[in-house]
C-alpha cells in the first residue's frame, strides 16, 4: 500500500485528485499552523504556500511547500497573488492580520477557512464572498486603550502601571519612543499636566545619553520614581480627590537591599515559585537596576553594528519582562496600587491567550474536513464548528454558516481589479468612462459617488478639483485600493478597485481591463456573472495609448525559500494577540 | 528553556497543580496507529512524563492481549504496546514514521521518534498479542485504571471513556475536583461571619473624607446597607424585585458624587448580595451520597474529604460549605483591600482546619495514616467544595453484554441524522475482523466499478445480525449508504481525522489526569463529512 492509500480510499479518486491539484495558502505557523501543515501534507495536498515569520520544515519531498518568511500585509501579497490559490487557511493569532486576510480573500473571491483557539475552546468557520458571513460581518471587541494622563500621571490599577512600564518607559529608554499623543488630548483641564509630562520626556532623553555608565540605572530611577513623582505632587488639584503618590528614594532602598550588586542572583531560582509570587520592594529594586544594565549592554552592543538599533518589547524576553515587572511594581508601590507577579505581568503585558496542543490538534483536523467540503463543492456542508472541551456534554457544536450581514462594509462591496495606465488615466476618465451609468458597459454608478483612497477623499460632489489629475498624480499607483461609495439613496453596494498599472493592452483601442467579483444583489446592473471581464474600447482621441519604456511590473520579486529539516519545529504553541502593533505588526509567532 | 517558560501558555490554563498532575502521570498506548501517535504527541508536548500513575490507550486495530504485568512496565515513561511492523501505508498517515521505518517493528520506531519530540519522555515498547478489548477493559476496570477506547474509520471517529465508579487510589477516581467554575466568589454577604462584620463596622461612612469614601470596598458598602435594610425589615433580606430596587436606591443615595466607582460596584453586586448563600442541590446530593455515608478502608480520598465536609456542614459550617476565601478585584485602596482579603483568607483557613480535623478523625477511624491525604488536597477540595462533580460510568461489559441500551439505540437509529449508526457499524467492523482476520475491503482503487460486491454482502450480513441483537429487525434504508461507506473505508485511518481525534482524546486524558473540567460521559462519535459530534451515555 502506498503512502496515500488510506486517504484515497476514503475520499475516492475524484476528490483525491482535487486534493493533489489544488493550491493552498496557509497563513501563520503557530500552534494551529504547524498542526495544519502536517495534516495537509499527510492528507495528500501537494501545493502549499505558507506565510510565517520563521519556520523550518521538511516533509514528503513530493510535496511542494513554499515558505514566505514575511508579513502577510506586505505589498507583494496582493489580490492577484491571492487569486493563485484555491483555498486560503488562516492560522493567525491577531485580529488585524485576520481582518487583512479576510479583506484580501473577499477581493480575490477565494474561500477562506478561519480558525482560532483559546484554552480548551476552539472555532473554525468558512468564509466565501456573497455566500457566508465574513470575518467583519460581526463587530469584534476592540482593544482597550487608556488616556495618556491615566497612564502617565494618575494610574489607579495594576494594568496602568504595566502599560506605563511597557509602552512608555521601555520604549523611551530602549525602544522606538512613541509619538506623544499629548497634544491631541490637551484641553483646558489638563494643560498644566500635559506641559509637565512633555518636560518629563525631554529630561528623560537627556539621561538616555548616559546609557552604559555606572550611574545610568540610578539616574533613571531618580528621574522616574523620585523627581517626576515630586513634580506630579506639585499639581495639588489633582490629588485632592486621589491618594497622592509617595516618591521612592534610591539611596534608602539601596541601603535596604544588601544584595543590590548581585541582582542577577534571583535568576538562579527562576522557578515557578519565584515567578508566581509578588516580589518585595528590594527585589523589585534589584531587578530594576539589573535589568536596566542588562538591556543597556544589549542595546549598546547592537548599536555598534547598527547605530539605529532599538530593542522591542517581547513578553518572552526575560530581560524585558524583568524590566517591565519591576518597573510596573515600583510604580504601583508609589501610587498605592496592588502589585503583580512576573507571571501575571507577562499575561497582562503580552495579552497572552492560554494555548494547549490538544485544542490546536482538534481544530487543525476540522480545518481539513472543511477543506474537503470546499473541494467537493459542498459549501452547504461547511459549518461553523465550536470546540468546547471544558463544559458542555458535547465536544463539538455546529452552526450553519450565516449569510452576509447586509450592512457589512467589508463584504457587501463589489471588488474589481482595474488594470489601467496610471500615468495617463485621469480621475475624470475613471468617473465618466468606467463608473458612469450612461456608458454602454459602464458600472452604472452614476455621478453621485464619493471616491476615497484610504482615509482621504479624492472626489465627491462638492470636491471635484482633482478631476484632471492622473492616477499617478493622485498617488494611485500599482497595488493601491480605491473605494467608491454611491450616495445614500442608491441601492448599489460600494465598489473597491484594486489598481494595477499597465502600459499596453491587447487590442489597439483598449485602454483598461476590469475583472470583478460582484455581490449577487448587485448583478442586475451588469449582465455578467461573478467573474466577469470587460474590455473597453478607447472612446476619445485623448486616450490613445502611447508605448513607453516604463517598467510594466513594479511588483517586488517574491522571495521563495524552501524549508529545511528541523524536527524540533513543534514547540509549545504560542497563540498570542499581539499588542505591539503599528505598521510592522507581525502575523505569526514561532 | 526552563519549564515555566516552555509551558507558559498551558500553565495559564491548568495552573501548577494541573501541570504537576500531568508530569506525574503515565500513559500506556496500545498500538501506535496514527490516531494513537497523534494523541501521545498532544500529551508529550504539554510535558506528560514521569509517572506515579498510569492510564491506557487502546486503538483496537489489532486485537489486544495484555497481561496485567505489562501495565506496570516502564516507570516514569510512556509505554507503547504494539506487535505490528511498519508498512508503507503507515507512513502516509502517521507523522511519526519516516521512510527508514518500513519493516521495523512499529512500536519501536514510534517510540524512538516520539522521544525526539520531548527530551523529558522515555518510551518503552512491548510486544503485544491480540485479544479482545473486552478482556482488557475487564482487567483495567478491576484494577481501577482508566481506559479510553479510540477508533477512527474513514471519516468517523469514536471515543469511549471507561472509568470505574470510584477507586481506592487518590489519583484515580472519577471525581472531578476542579471544574473551573467561572465565578467562585463566595462573599457571604447575607451571612457575614464575625470578623467580617467587625471589619465593616470600622468604616464610618459619614465622617471619612471624600478620598476615603470613594475607596470603601464595595463589600463593605453592601454589608452596611444590608444591615440597615435588615434593621428596618424584621431581619429579612430584600427578596421581591421591588425590594431589591429599593435596596439599590438606598445604595445610590449613599453616593456623595455620582461617579463613585466603588458604589457602582456595590450596585452591580447588589442582586447577588440579596440571595441566600446555600449549597447547590446537585452538590448536596454528592455530600449525601451513600459513598459518603459508608466510609471504609477502601474509600478514596475524594469520598473521605467529601464526608469530612459533610460533617463540617452539619457542625461548624452551620449549614454552609467551607469558605472559598478568594476576593474579586475591586476599587479600594491597597490597605483596605489587603485587610479584607486577609479576613476572607483567615476564615477560609479556619474552615479548612476544621475540615482537616474531620478528615483526620475519619482516617483514624478507618485505620488509615494521617498522611493518606495531603493538606494540599484538602485545601484544593475545600476551595472548590461547591463545584465538585461525580460521574459514574458504565463498564464495557454492561454496555456490550449485561445491559446494552437496546431500546434507546433502536430509537436513535431511526433518525437519519443520528450518529449512533456509526457506533453500530464500528462494532460490526470489529466483528468482521474477528471472523476474517482483516478489515472489509469492498473497494480497491484499481476497480472502476467501485467495489467488491461479495465483501459488501459479507459485511452487511454481520451488520444485520448486530442490528438484530439490538432488536432492530429491519435496517432503515438510510443505513445502507453508511454500510457502503464503512465497508469502503475498511480499516483506513485518515490523517486529519486522526489529528482531530488525537486532539479530542488527549483533551479527555488531561481532564482526567488534572481532575479539572468534566470528561465526557461516556461515548462521543464524530462524523467528519457533516462534522457533527454526538455524545451518548452507552
Amino acid at each position: 500500500m502506498s503512502r496515500t492509500s488510506h486517504i484515497r480510499r476514503v475520499l475516492e479518486q475524484p476528490t483525491f485528485n482535487k486534493v493533489t491539484q489544488c493550491r493552498i495558502l496557509l497563513v501563520g505557523a503557530g500552534g494551529i499552523g504547524c498542526e495544519l501543515l502536517k495534516n495537509l501534507v499527510l492528507s495528500g495536498f501537494r501545493h502549499i504556500e505558507l506565510i510565517a515569520r520563521d519556520s523550518a520544515l521538511k516533509f514528503n519531498p513530493d510535496v511542494e511547500i513554499i515558505a514566505h518568511h514575511a508579513n502577510i500585509k506586505d505589498a507583494q501579497f496582493n489580490v492577484e497573488w491571492f487569486q493563485r490559490f484555491d483555498i486560503v487557511m488562516n492560522a493567525l493569532d491577531n485580529l488585524e492580520a485576520r481582518r487583512h486576510v479576510n479583506f484580501m480573500c473577499l477581493a480575490a473571491n477565494i474561500p477562506l477557512i478561519e480558525s482560532g483557539t483559546e484554552g480548551y475552546l476552539g472555532q473554525v468557520t468558512v468564509i466565501k464572498k456573497d455566500l457566508t458571513e465574513c470575518y467583519d460581518c460581526q463587530s469584534k471587541p476592540t482593544r482597550k486603550t487608556y488616556a495618556v494622563c491615566t497612564i502617565r500621571s494618575t494610574p489607579s490599577s495594576p494594568i496602568h502601571c504595566i502599560v506605563w512600564a511597557k509602552n512608555y518607559l521601555f520604549n523611551q529608554l530602549f525602544g522606538e519612543p512613541e509619538d506623544e499623543p499629548l497634544d491631541n488630548e490637551m484641553n483646558n483641564d489638563n494643560a498644566e499636566e500635559i506641559q509637565i509630562l512633555k518636560r518629563e520626556t525631554e529630561l528623560l532623553k537627556e539621561i538616555k545619553l548616559t546609557m552604559g555608565s555606572q550611574e545610568y540605572a540610578e539616574k533613571v530611577f531618580k528621574k522616574v520614581f523620585t523627581d517626576d513623582i515630586e513634580r506630579l505632587l506639585t499639581m495639588e488639584d489633582v490629588w485632592k480627590k486621589r491618594r497622592p503618590p509617595v516618591p521612592l528614594t534610591y539611596n534608602d532602598i539601596n541601603k535596604l537591599s544588601s544584595n543590590g550588586k548581585n541582582g542577577r542572583d534571583y535568576n538562579n531560582d527562576m522557578n515557578t515559585l519565584k515567578d508566581q509570587r509578588i516580589w518585595t520592594l528590594e527585589e523589585n529594586f534589584n531587578v530594576f537596576v539589573d535589568s536596566i544594565n542588562r538591556l543597556s549592554r544589549r542595546l549598546l552592543e547592537e548599536q555598534k553594528v547598527n547605530p539605529e538599533a532599538v530593542l522591542a518589547f517581547d513578553k518572552d524576553d526575560d530581560d524585558v519582562l524583568d524590566f517591565v515587572t519591576a518597573t510596573a511594581n515600583l510604580r504601583a508601590k508609589i501610587f498605592g496600587i496592588e502589585q503583580k507577579s512576573r507571571f501575571q505581568v507577562k499575561a497582562m503585558a503580552g495579552n497572552i491567550i492560554p494555548a494547549i496542543a490538544t485544542t490546536n490538534a482538534t481544530i487543525a483536523g476540522i480545518i481539513v474536513v472543511q477543506a474537503f467540503n470546499i473541494l467537493r463543492n459542498r459549501l452547504e456542508d461547511c459549518k461553523t464548528t465550536y470546540l468546547d472541551g471544558s463544559r458542555r456534554p458535547c465536544l463539538l457544536i455546529n452552526e450553519s454558516l450565516n449569510g452576509p450581514n447586509p450592512s457589512c462594509s467589508q463584504c457587501r462591496v463589489n471588488y474589481y481589479i482595474l488594470r489601467i495606465n496610471t500615468k495617463k488615466a485621469t480621475l475624470k476618465d475613471f468617473l465618466e468612462k468606467i463608473l458612469n451609468s450612461n456608458h454602454e458597459q459602464g458600472l452604472a454608478y452614476g455621478n453621485e459617488v464619493t471616491v476615497e483612497k484610504g482615509a482621504s477623499i479624492i472626489y465627491d460632489m462638492d470636491f471635484d478639483e482633482k478631476l484632471d489629475s492622473t492616477f499617478e498624480q493622485l498617488d494611485i499607483t500599482n497595488g493601491v485600493f480605491i473605494k467608491v461609495t454611491p450616495d445614500d439613496d442608491s441601492n448599489q453596494f460600494p465598489a473597491v478597485f484594486n489598481i494595477f498599472h499597465r502600459e499596453t493592452f491587447d487590442s489597439q483601442d483598449s485602454w483598461y481591463t476590469i475583472e470583478g467579483s460582484i455581490s449577487e444583489t448587485h448583478v442586475s446592473h451588469i449582465k455578467t456573472n461573478s467573474q466577469n471581464t470587460v474590455t473597453e474600447s478607447i472612446p476619445t482621441h485623448k486616450r490613445k495609448i502611447e508605448t513607453t519604456d516604463m517598467e510594466l511590473d513594479e511588483q517586488p520579486s517574491t522571495s521563495y525559500k524552501k524549508m529545511e529539516l528541523d524536527p524540533e519545529y513543534i514547540v509549545v504553541e504560542d497563540d498570542i494577540i499581539m499588542t505591539e502593533d503599528g505598521p510592522k505588526s507581525v502575523i505569526t509567532l514561532d | 528553556m526552563d519549564k515555566t517558560q516552555k509551558y507558559d501558555r498551558q500553565l495559564r490554563l491548568w495552573q501548577a497543580s494541573g501541570q504537576t498532575a500531568l508530569e506525574s502521570s503515565k500513559v500506556c498506548l496500545v498500538n501506535g496507529t496514527a490516531t494513537g501517535c497523534e494523541t501521545l504527541k498532544n500529551l508529550i508536548l504539554p510535558g506528560m512524563v514521569l509517572a506515579e500513575k498510569q492510564s491506557i490507550f487502546v486503538d483496537n486495530n489489532n486485537k489486544i492481549n495484555i497481561i496485567k504485568s505489562n501495565l506496570y512496565l516502564g516507570i516514569g515513561s510512556f509505554t507503547i504496546l504494539d506487535g505490528k511492523t511498519v508498512e508503507a501505508s503507515d507512513i502516509g498517515n502517521n507523522f511519526f514514521l519516516d521512510a527508514e521505518s518500513i519493516d521495523a517493528p512499529r512500536a519501536e520506531r514510534v517510540a524512538i521518534l516520539l522521544q525526539e519530540l520531548n527530551d523529558d519522555v522515555k518510551v518503552i515498547t512491548t510486544d503485544l498479542h491480540e485479544k479482545p478489548l473486552l478482556k482488557l477493559s475487564e482487567i483495567l476496570w478491576n484494577a481501577k485504571i482508566p481506559l479510553i477506547v479510540v477508533r477512527t474509520v474513514g471519516f468517523v471517529g469514536y471515543i469511549r471513556v471507561v472509568l470505574p465508579e470510584h477507586t481506592g487510589n487518590v489519583y484515580f477516581n472519577t471525581n472531578v475536583v476542579e471544574t473551573h467554575p467561572e465565578n467562585i466568589s463566595d462573599l457571604r454577604l447575607d451571612t457575614p461571619f464575625p470578623a467580617l462584620l467587625e471589619y465593616a463596622k470600622t468604616f464610618d461612612f459619614e465622617k471619612i473624607d471624600s478620598l476615603e469614601h470613594n475607596h470603601i470596598p464595595f463589600v463593605v458598602i453592601l454589608l452596611k446597607y444590608l444591615e440597615q435594610w435588615r434593621n428596618e425589615h424584621g431581619n429579612k433580606l430584600p427578596s421581591t424585585s421591588a425590594e431589591k430596587n429599593a435596596f439599590k436606591q438606598a445604595i445610590i443615595s449613599g453616593k456623595r458624587v455620582p461617579d463613585e466607582e466603588n458604589f457602582d460596584e456595590a450596585l452591580a453586586g447588589a442582586w447577588k448580595a440579596c440571595s441566600v448563600t446555600k449549597i447547590p442541590s446537585e452538590v448536596e446530593r454528592i455530600y449525601n451520597d451513600a459513598a459518603c455515608s459508608n466510609i471504609s478502608f477502601e474509600s478514596s480520598s475524594f469520598w473521605i474529604i467529601a464526608r469530612a465536609i459533610h460533617d463540617f456542614v452539619e457542625n461548624e459550617g452551620h449549614g454552609l460549605l467551607p469558605l472559598a476565601g478568594s476576593l474579586p478585584d475591586m476599587k479600594a485602596d491597597t490597605q483596605s483591600y489587603v485587610a479584607l482579603q486577609t479576613i476572607y483568607r483567615q476564615k477560609a483557613k479556619e474552615d479548612i482546619a476544621s475540615v482537616r480535623a474531620h478528615v483526620h478523625k475519619i482516617l483514624s477511624s478507618i485505620g488509615r495514616p494521617i498522611d493518606f491525604i495531603s493538606n494540599q488536597e484538602i485545601e484544593s477540595f475545600c476551595k472548590h467544595a461547591a463545584f465538585i462533580k461525580v460521574i459514574r460510568y458504565r463498564s464495557l461489559q454492561e454496555e456490550y453484554i449485561t445491559s446494552p441500551k437496546k431500546s434507546e439505540i433502536a430509537r436513535w437509529i431511526r433518525d437519519p441524522n443520528d450518529n449512533i449508526v456509526h457506533y453500530l457499524l464500528i462494532r460490526a467492523i470489529d466483528q468482521f475482523y474477528e471472523r476474517y482476520q482483516r478489515y472489509p475491503d469492498a473497494a480497491t482503487l484499481d476497480e472502476e466499478d467501485g467495489g467488491n460486491e461479495s465483501e459488501f454482502i459479507n459485511f452487511k450480513s454481520i451488520v444485520t445480525r448486530l442490528f438484530n441483537d439490538y432488536g432492530i429487525k429491519e435496517i432503515p434504508s438510510h443505513v445502507d449508504d453508511f454500510i457502503h461507506e464503512t465497508c469502503r473505508a475498511g480499516g483506513s485511518e485518515i490523517p486529519n481525522i486522526a489529528s482531530l481525534l488525537g486532539g479530542l482524546v488527549s483533551q479527555e486524558v488531561i481532564k482526567i489526569v488534572t481532575r479539572q473540567y468534566i470528561p465526557i460521559d461516556n461515548t462521543t462519535i464524530f462524523e467528519g463529512i457533516k462534522s457533527t459530534s454526538t455524545t451518548y451515555s452507552l
